[in-house]
């Protein structure tokens, strides 16, 4: 329980906290309300007029087979990215950890991914990968692999997967290494003492004592991947080929830009919301009281 | 149960920080030998490469007769009790216990019986479902030695166990750790900067300075004839009263550099002319006002302990401060005046620039 700070001044503190107040309000509540309202409407392509249709446009979203679909892609995409982010920043973390003294450099180079900004990772990504001029798909091409993201769907989700992952891998290991050093060394001793080797002592011992910040992590990613990654699909696949890649992030954009339907459009972004809304919940719940030993 | 033997050994930590050098000791099946030693003198590096926690730069370690530098710290036979105690915090305390037996493949109703038996002899059995973190002190420091009693090592290893406890559960667990030696009949390494801890609990103290071994010897043998001014300074409480100064032609007074002199009846053991320091026990010195080695003590404040009173003052009118331990309770006013005898064979002598023995 963390004791309270009493201010005695009324004025001083919500003065102090309005510039935050105002900014959440005009670029967060205020945006989400009309998400809300508009979900319940059809409007027409110029924005002259609308309709009110109750719960159409989510009845109409939820017969959508190709909706269906994203909700599918998605759950494999972000699945997917949290998987190989996080495995390979404890990799990464684990072996800067076992050379500290090198930590520094080192860090620094890991950090630059995510300095970079997701389009740019996505134009990257895209250059190594481009069937016909890169240098990734024709050393696969020279290891016998076939690779086109513009026809293979498969490719194409593999594709953004690792894109998405790179750029979160320097993340996820700041984190690890943090949870690791954060561990007593003397742990690791009594362990070793106790005939547990490397391995052993991994999974017996330094494991489960990051599991806190392995699932603050988890959460983490699987909100970067469910709704920050728009501007590297759209750098990259854009949603293709034949919405193999369209994310439910992805598809608000395209039915709401392209399609023009910004009912609809609303009614998915509604649906985002709720979804950030529970694995926030899921998070605070959580990590409070079962990651905690 | 084993011997350990050390030989010429000596670690260099990356920077050139020499943290031990040259240390020789040999420990004998079902010793307790304590380190002691003031904060930083090597104590913990010798303990860790003992456990192999440590690499070790030059010298040999023999566990039982057999060279284990290059062993890993599970490969020794070894069991180590951690300061922080460095308990699993995600297991339970039955857990702990058990981790190390399941890591060595013991059937399990063999894990079953060992746990049941430490348990019960460090008064653990109420709490073997608990995590660490709902656990006191006291009881965490039970289960750190409870881990380690389970593997039925050959050398139990302990590096400052009972600093993190209050006095009181400090002098208890003491009792409980030397009667515990007696029971297992194993070897002990005990480490600690607390010399009264080292005295009560020793079979053999070696008493540590800067990376270096200042002498190795019982108790009682560093007690009574300290082999260098740091040892005679370390062991024994209040500390050992030094007077530096030169002796005469005779090497029957010795003139002090804070001012005033001493007699003696007979020559002291030391070059005429010689500078020396010269050291008394505070319990070694007695009010009298006849013979040798008399003293005057002008009082400063008094330490009522209840058992003893110790007088604090300077000697004469001078500068040199001199302690003194009364029996029970007693009475000095300051800037009273008291006369002290000590008889020759409690006389200390050591030489003034290299701090060894003379006597
Ligand atoms: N890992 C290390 N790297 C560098 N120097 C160290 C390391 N561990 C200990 N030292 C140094 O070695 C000396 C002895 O340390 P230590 O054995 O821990 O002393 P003690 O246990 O007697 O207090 C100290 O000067 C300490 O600063
Ligand atoms: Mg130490």
């Amino acid at each position: 329980m963390q004791k309270r700070v009493i201010f005695k001044a009324r004025g001083l503190p919500y003065l102090l906290v309005l510039p935050q107040i105002a900014i959440t309000v005009i670029f967060f509540f205020w945006p989400s309300w009309q998400a809300l309202e508009s979900s319940f409407f059809i409007e027409d392509a110029f924005g002259f007029s609308r309709e009110w249709v109750g719960w159409q446009n989510y009845r109409e979203l939820f017969n959508d087979p190709g909706y269906l679909r994203s909700f599918r892609s998605t759950l494999i995409f972000g699945l997917s990215v949290a998987a190989l982010a996080m495995s390979l920043a404890l990799g990464l973390a684990v072996a800067a950890n076992r050379v500290l003294r090198a930590t520094q450099g080192y860090r620094t180079l890991l950090i630059w991914p995510y300095a970079v900004a997701p389009a740019l990772a996505g134009v990257i990504w895209y250059f190594l990968m481009n069937p016909s001029l890169g240098i990734v798909a024709y050393w696969l091409k020279g290891i016998g692999v076939e690779w086109n993201h513009y026809v293979n769907g498969d490719q194409a989700l593999l594709l953004v997967i690792v894109a998405a992952a790179w750029k979160q891998i320097s993340y996820n290991f700041l984190f690890f290494l943090a949870g690791l050093q954060s561990i007593p060394k003397s742990l690791i001793e009594a362990a070793a003492i106790d005939r547990a080797g490397p391995v052993r002592r991994f999974w017996s011992i330094t494991f489960p004592l990051l599991s806190p910040t392995t699932f603050f992590l988890l959460v983490v990613n699987l909100v970067y991947a469910f709704f920050d990654t728009f501007s590297l699909i759209h750098a990259t696949t854009e949603g293709g080929p034949s919405d193999s890649t369209s994310i439910l992030v992805f598809r608000v954009y395209n039915t709401g830009f392209i399609g023009q339907d910004y009912g609809g459009s609303a009614a998915q972004s509604v649906i985002l919301m709720a979804l950030v809304i529970v694995m926030t919940v899921v998070q605070f719940r959580y990590v409070e009281r079962k990651v905690n030993y | 149960m084993a011997t350990l033997e050390i030989k010429s050994l000596g670690k260099t930590y990356p920077g050139n920080v020499v943290a031990a050098e040259g240390i020789d000791i040999a420990i004998e099946d079902g010793e307790l030998v304590v380190l002691v030693g003031p904060s930083g003198c090597g104590k913990s590096t010798i303990l860790r490469m003992i456990a192999g926690l440590e690499t070790i730069t030059t010298g040999d370690l023999f566990i039982a007769g057999k060279r284990v530098n290059d062993h890993e710290p599970g490969e020794r036979d070894i069991a180590m009790v951690f300061q922080n105690y460095a308990l699993y915090p995600h297991m339970t305390v039955r857990g702990n216990m058990a981790y190390g037996l399941r890591n060595e493949g013991q059937p399990k109703a063999e894990i079953e019986r060992r746990i049941a038996e430490a348990a019960r002899t460090l008064r653990l059995e109420d709490y073997l479902d608990r995590k660490p973190r709902q656990l006191s002190g006291g009881q965490r420091q039970r289960v750190a030695m409870g881990r380690a009693i389970v593997r039925e090592p050959r050398i139990f290893l302990f590096d400052e166990p009972l600093s993190n406890l209050d006095a009181k559960l400090r002098t208890q667990l003491r009792a409980e750790l030397k009667a515990l030696h007696r029971r297992l009949g194993a070897t002990f390494v005990y480490v600690t900067h607390d010399q009264v801890e080292a005295m009560s609990l020793a079979d053999r103290i070696v008493l540590m300075n800067a990376g270096q071994v200042e002498q190795i010897g019982t108790p009682l043998d560093l007690y009574l004839r300290p082999a260098s001014r740091f040892v005679a300074d370390f062991i024994g409480s209040p500390n050992m009263n030094v007077f530096e100064g030169v002796l005469d032609g005779e090497a029957r007074a010795l003139t002090l550099s804070g001012g005033g002199s001493i007699r003696f009846a007979d020559p002291l053991p030391a070059a005429p002319g010689a500078r020396v320091a010269l050291g008394i026990r505070p319990e070694h010195l007695h009010p009298g006002d006849e013979g040798p080695g008399r003293m005057e003590l002008t009082v400063t404040f008094i330490e009522q302990l209840g058992a003893d009173t110790v007088v604090h003052g300077t000697l004469g009118n001078g500068r040199e401060p001199l302690a003194v331990r009364l029996d029970g309770v007693q009475m000095r006013e300051a800037g009273a005046s008291l006369p002290l005898i000590c008889s020759p064979e409690h006389i200390h002598l050591f030489d003034a620039d290299t701090g060894r023995r003379l006597n």
